[in-house]
């Protein structure tokens, strides 16, 4: 689940999506047990080396449990001069639903503006919300394009470029965005033969390079997904006309399908389906991080789905040390040459 | 309402305290369960699952398996993982489901906001019973309920505070096992019946010295749950070592411990009192707080962290509560690792050496004083 930035880069702050870290945990496990999640453990550890020393504050989105916990840690620890928990509800069906969001959505543009010294205005947040959009929209006509020519970009090039929209100023990566966008016309997709598969979660961190590599050196092509460093980050706008936090807070409530969060009414499952036949792939992987509860208890669902639909699916749980790259390269290979089988067949 | 109600939570922990959770593991494993996520939850969903196929036959403990349901009610209670299981037991069964959302207390002025959210979505609550059952709700019942559970809670918060005595007539493995009558049969005019019995029986033990631990040597303090599977096993290990544990975060802090702000006039307001003020749901400086004030009350010479390896609601704070309470009190602190019912997760080499060098520090402590 993303915070929406919007909100920040109106008060004249930049926005960065803290991303995980790839240090092995030392000084962490002094505040959190090791059987929390990659990015919880990495953060804190990151927090206390003086990694993260370059921020001025830092906002979470009360995503799940285990970041709640790196809240509170960085709370006590007090080396942020700003530190705020954003609690937006849980049941995104609830009729209070939108007000509580909004409402939630004030307290923090207050705090904001307290801490920015800048008033966030009307204007100046429905001017945010507009260049966010485009970017938005923008990294969709990539995904698009990587949909109608499978391989034009390797997944680990699609990945950074949606993770280097997290973290760098938005009005630059605008302008990279359309100067690529203008070139990729030019290049050529290189999927003849392979099987096209549909990325799947990987919630809260960027996808292994390594892994990515293995994916499309056992064959695969990634067509589409609907992962954190993905499309999860930009799937959906905020409105432009209208009332700017409540349109932050629409957008909050109609994101793809999240497992932090309750909602009836839709089913992540038939969203990855529905999403998969659009995009033409022929598998899905689906990719846990370890200890990542949320997302490992919605996953019974998710196999179920997979097995009525007859989309053939992968789990792959990774985690941050001690992860067998060779395990899961057989894993990947046996799942492709399982696809390829079934063309054949 | 006169609704028959199963509390999933409590439900799991007497199963594993039965030794009946086997079936519903190994069934919420072949769902594709992970072991990485809460126990209570596997289990719950275990026995859905059972009761969804009608394979009751084939589970070692029949009488344990719950029926299928009509309609699931959670509450977050501090727990964000509780929309998860609402949405994860909804989909397997294909039923009805109510979440009562609540904001966590991170700082104590929110209180009062925060109770007031609650209860409007209690109304809410009881808007969907009226439409789900067809009926209206009873109020007056709800009152007398929640009177009742004032008057246990009382009684219970008195009892406890018995084992402040040295030696304690109780322990928390006593407590443990009482939190049946506070929690299955809260409200129940049978809940009060047995802790007026209890207070009198722990009251009878103080005047004529009777421990709940022989040769009470030292008093401990546990950070944690319990392992539901072993409870009657680590009374008789403690015990045995002259380890009385006195006190604990599970009974002392939840399950109505501050029953004296209840109003039965004001059910909903009291009911999201409870929950906003539930311990899952409070800050840091409010847990260190509350634990150095137990230790202090209840005589504590050491502390054991019980790191619940699926329940993060429980351990996520523990080593900052460690670090805290090290800070104010200089009392000697262990953790170990196990599970509130997954027995796998539990060593009992581990518990065995680290409790030993707890209680080693504590008789050198006292030896350097």
């Amino acid at each position: 689940m993303h915070f929406p930035e919007e909100l920040v880069h109106a008060a004249g702050l930049q926005p960065v999506v803290l991303q995980d870290s790839e240090e092995s945990i030392t000084i962490g496990h002094n505040h959190i047990h090791p059987f929390f999640c990659r990015f919880a453990c990495g953060s804190v550890d990151a927090a206390f080396k003086g990694k993260l020393d370059f921020l001025d504050g830092v906002i979470f989105p009360d995503t799940c449990l285990q970041l709640r916990t790196v809240c509170e840690i960085l709370l006590r620890d007090s080396r942020f001069a700003y530190i705020e928990d954003l609690q937006f509800p849980i049941d995104l069906r609830r009729p209070y639903a939108l007000s509580d969001s909004v409402e939630q959505l004030e307290r923090v543009k207050g705090n904001l503006q307290q801490f920015s010294g800048c008033e966030i205005g009307d204007d100046s947040l429905r001017r945010s919300i507009i260049l966010y959009n485009k970017n938005r929209g923008l990294l969709r006509s990539l995904y698009e394009q990587r949909r109608q020519m499978p391989g034009i970009l390797s997944a680990k090039e699609m990945q950074a470029i949606v993770r280097s929209s997290m973290v760098m100023s938005k009005e630059e990566h605008t302008i990279l965005l359309e100067r690529l966008l203008a070139e990729i016309d030019n290049k050529a997709a290189i999927s003849n033969g392979k099987v096209n598969v549909f990325l799947s979660a990987h919630l809260c961190e960027a996808v292994s390079e390594d892994i990515l590599d293995i994916i499309e050196q056992a064959g695969a092509v990634v067509v589409d997904d609907d992962l954190y460093s993905g499309y999860r980050y930009f799937a959906v706008d905020a409105d432009e006309d209208g009332p700017p936090i409540e349109a932050l807070a629409k957008r909050y409530l109609n994101q793809i399908p999240c497992p932090t969060r309750l909602d009836l009414e839709s089913d992540w499952g038939q969203y990855l389906v529905s999403a998969a036949k659009t995009s033409e792939a022929q598998g899905i992987i689906q990719l846990v991080v370890k200890y990542c509860e949320p997302h490992l208890v919605y996953y019974p669902h998710l196999k179920a789905t997979f097995q009525r639909s007859g989309l053939p699916h992968l789990l792959l749980e990774t985690e941050r040390d001690g992860m067998s790259l060779g395990a899961i390269q057989t894993r990947i290979q046996a799942f492709v040459e399982m696809i390829e089988g079934e063309k054949v067949g | 309402m006169d609704v028959a109600i199963v509390h999933t939570d409590g439900w799991a922990a007497g199963a594993a305290a039965r030794r009946a959770d086997r079936d519903f593991f190994d069934t919420a494993e072949d769902e594709g369960f992970s072991r990485d996520s809460c126990s209570y939850l596997r289990m719950n969903l275990g026995c859905a699952a059972i009761a969804d196929t009608g394979a009751v036959s084939n589970v070692a403990h029949p009488e344990w398996v719950m029926p299928r349901p009509d309609l699931a009610v959670t509450i977050h209670l501090g727990c964000e993982l509780h929309g998860g299981w609402q949405q994860a037991v909804c989909q397997r069964l294909g039923i009805p489901g109510f979440f009562v959302d609540q904001p966590f207390v991170w700082r104590e002025s929110e209180i009062d906001r925060a109770v007031a959210a609650v209860t409007r979505n209690l109304r809410e609550l009881v808007v969907f019973l009226e439409k789900f059952t067809g009926r209206r709700y009873n109020w007056d019942r709800l009152k007398e309920l929640v009177a009742n559970t004032k008057k246990s809670a009382l009684l219970r918060m008195e009892a406890l505070a018995l084992c402040r005595n040295k030696p304690a007539p109780a322990t928390y493995f006593d407590w443990l096992i009482s939190l049946a009558p506070i929690n299955f049969l809260l409200g129940m005019p049978v809940s009060y019946e047995y802790f007026t019995k209890f207070k009198v029986e722990l009251e009878d033990r103080v005047r004529q010295g009777v421990a709940a631990v022989p040769d009470e040597k030292y008093r401990l303090h546990w950070e944690g749950i319990t392992v539901w599977n072993k409870v009657g096993w680590l009374a008789e290990k403690f015990a045995s070592l002259g380890a009385a544990v006195v006190s604990g975060r599970y009974p002392h802090f939840g399950f109505y411990a501050e029953p004296e702000r209840i109003d039965p006039e004001r059910p909903l307001e009291s009911l999201a009192d409870f929950m906003v003020r539930f311990h899952l749901n409070r800050n840091l400086d409010w847990l260190i707080g509350a634990t150095v004030r137990m230790c202090e009350e209840y005589s504590i010479d050491g502390i054991l962290f019980q790191a619940v390896r699926t329940c993060r609601a429980v351990s996520h704070s523990q080593l900052e509560v460690r670090d805290g309470v090290s800070k104010k009190m200089s009392i000697p602190t262990m953790i170990f690792d196990s599970d509130h019912t997954d027995a796998s997760y539990y060593s009992d080499a581990q518990l065995d050496s680290r409790l030993q060098g707890l209680l080693e520090t504590i008789d050198a402590n006292r030896v350097r004083r």
